[in-house]
């Protein structure tokens, strides 16, 4: 009789927007490619109380041992957007915590990484990384 | 034995204080957040005293700075963020720890909720890095801007950190269905008027209902695996530099002068 009961879904579309955290990872695999593998990014996710989703990106040295830096994090709901993340440094390095913004759209978190990835602090951390992994191989 | 120095120098430099406080009290590691000094200057100070041979303990995490009386090969970072720097302790011939320092977020910007979900990545990132160097001889030190009772300190998937070395000692403890690896934390033990010892290490009046005025926002708590080698009775907040009191007149810091955090000295059997 199983039959006789219908399928009350409707037809279930895929969204056309890009999720967040495969931005993610495409801006951990270029980080590697960008260094000849020197440096590779590493997103980490968790899940917390509330059904939210934190993603850390992550700078890995794999000849350090596996060094890893923290750079940022984004979190968001199971609606993909708004994210939550952190306002990018803005060289007051004393300051205690950068407060955070909402990120409503998917430019727009592409702009947020980008910013975040074109900082001083960023390319301070990634040089310095680089600097060390060369003089150590 | 390995003597270590936490203080938050409050955007100030205080090289001679704390070039004193690392000869009077044979000082190994020197962990310093909100230090506004150079680095090298403060090297230079060091070496230039009886506490000679220090070394900078380069990384990443702008917050804390680190000098070391030993290579600072010994003590190389393993991840870093904004807010922590998680270094292998590994002195020849000695047991290796890994070192936890940290400067967290002020109540000035995250709520007491937001700085207790830090604390359960900033758990979660320990126990990743204690799987990765195979043992859990772990302790956390720093300015964690919450106090030892606070969510982000007790809740078990936070940094599960409890007042009593039985409870501790029992390693874990499970919560739904899930275990969470304890902290013990001594200074619990530090609350209050006892003669001779400031009733905390923080401060702060502030006309609200409710205020501690004091607080132990600085802190250093260790797995059970290094209970034994810590011991609570010589866990110092300090108050004196030499003869030179770092208190005013009334008991609070003197936050003018110096810091409006005291410093804290312990030592861990290695």
């Amino acid at each position: 009789m199983a039959d006789a009961i219908p399928d009350l879904w409707p037809d279930i579309e895929q969204t056309q927007v890009v999720p967040p955290i495969a931005i993610l990872r495409q801006q951990a695999a270029a980080l590697a490619k960008k260094t000849n593998y020197l440096l590779q990014g590493q997103v980490e996710t968790i899940t917390t109380s509330g059904g939210r989703f934190t993603h850390s990106f992550n700078v890995v040295a794999p000849s350090l041992d596996n060094y890893t830096y923290k750079l940022f994090w984004i979190e968001h709901g199971a609606e993909q957007y708004p994210v939550v993340a952190p306002t990018p440094e803005t060289g007051l390095s004393t300051r205690p915590l950068p407060r955070t913004l909402t990120i409503e759209s998917q430019d727009d978190l592409l702009d947020y990484i980008r910013e975040v990835l074109n900082s001083d602090k960023t390319k301070k951390i990634v040089s310095s990384l680089l600097a060390q992994v060369k003089a150590t191989t | 034995m390995v003597t270590f120095l936490f203080w938050n120098t409050n955007r100030k430099s205080l090289q001679e204080e704390i070039r004193a406080l690392v000869q009077e009290h044979q000082v190994d590691v020197i962990i310093l957040s909100e230090f506004a000094g150079n680095p090298v200057s403060m090297l230079e100070h060091l070496n230039s005293g009886r506490s000679a041979g220090f070394h900078i303990a380069t990384g990443l995490c702008e917050r804390i700075r680190i000098f070391t009386r030993f290579s600072s090969n010994f003590f190389r970072p393993t991840y870093e963020s904004e807010w922590i720097s998680i270094r292998r302790l590994r002195l020849p011939a000695r047991l290796e720890i890994l070192v936890v320092a940290a400067h967290l977020a002020s109540k000035l910007y995250q709520s007491e909720d937001s700085q207790a979900f830090e604390c359960l990545e900033i758990a979660r990132t320990i126990i990743e890095q204690e799987e990765r160097v195979g043992h859990q001889r772990t302790l956390i030190v720093g300015d964690l801007n919450m106090n030892p009772f606070e969510k982000g300190l007790v809740s078990a998937n936070g940094l599960n950190a409890v007042m009593s070395r039985p409870v501790a000692s029992r390693k874990s403890r499970v919560v739904m269905s899930r275990e969470y690896p304890f902290f013990f934390n001594p200074m619990w033990a530090h609350f209050g008027d006892r003669v001779d010892h400031p009733p905390g290490t923080y401060y702060y009046d502030r006309s609200e209902h409710v205020n501690y005025y004091w607080n132990i926002l600085d802190q250093v708590i260790v797995r059970p695996d290094l209970m034994d080698r810590c011991d609570g009775e010589r866990i110092r907040i300090l108050t004196k530099v030499g003869k030179v009191s770092l208190l005013l007149g009334d008991g609070r810091p003197n936050y003018q002068s110096f810091s409006d955090h005291l410093p804290l000295l312990f030592e861990i059997q290695l």
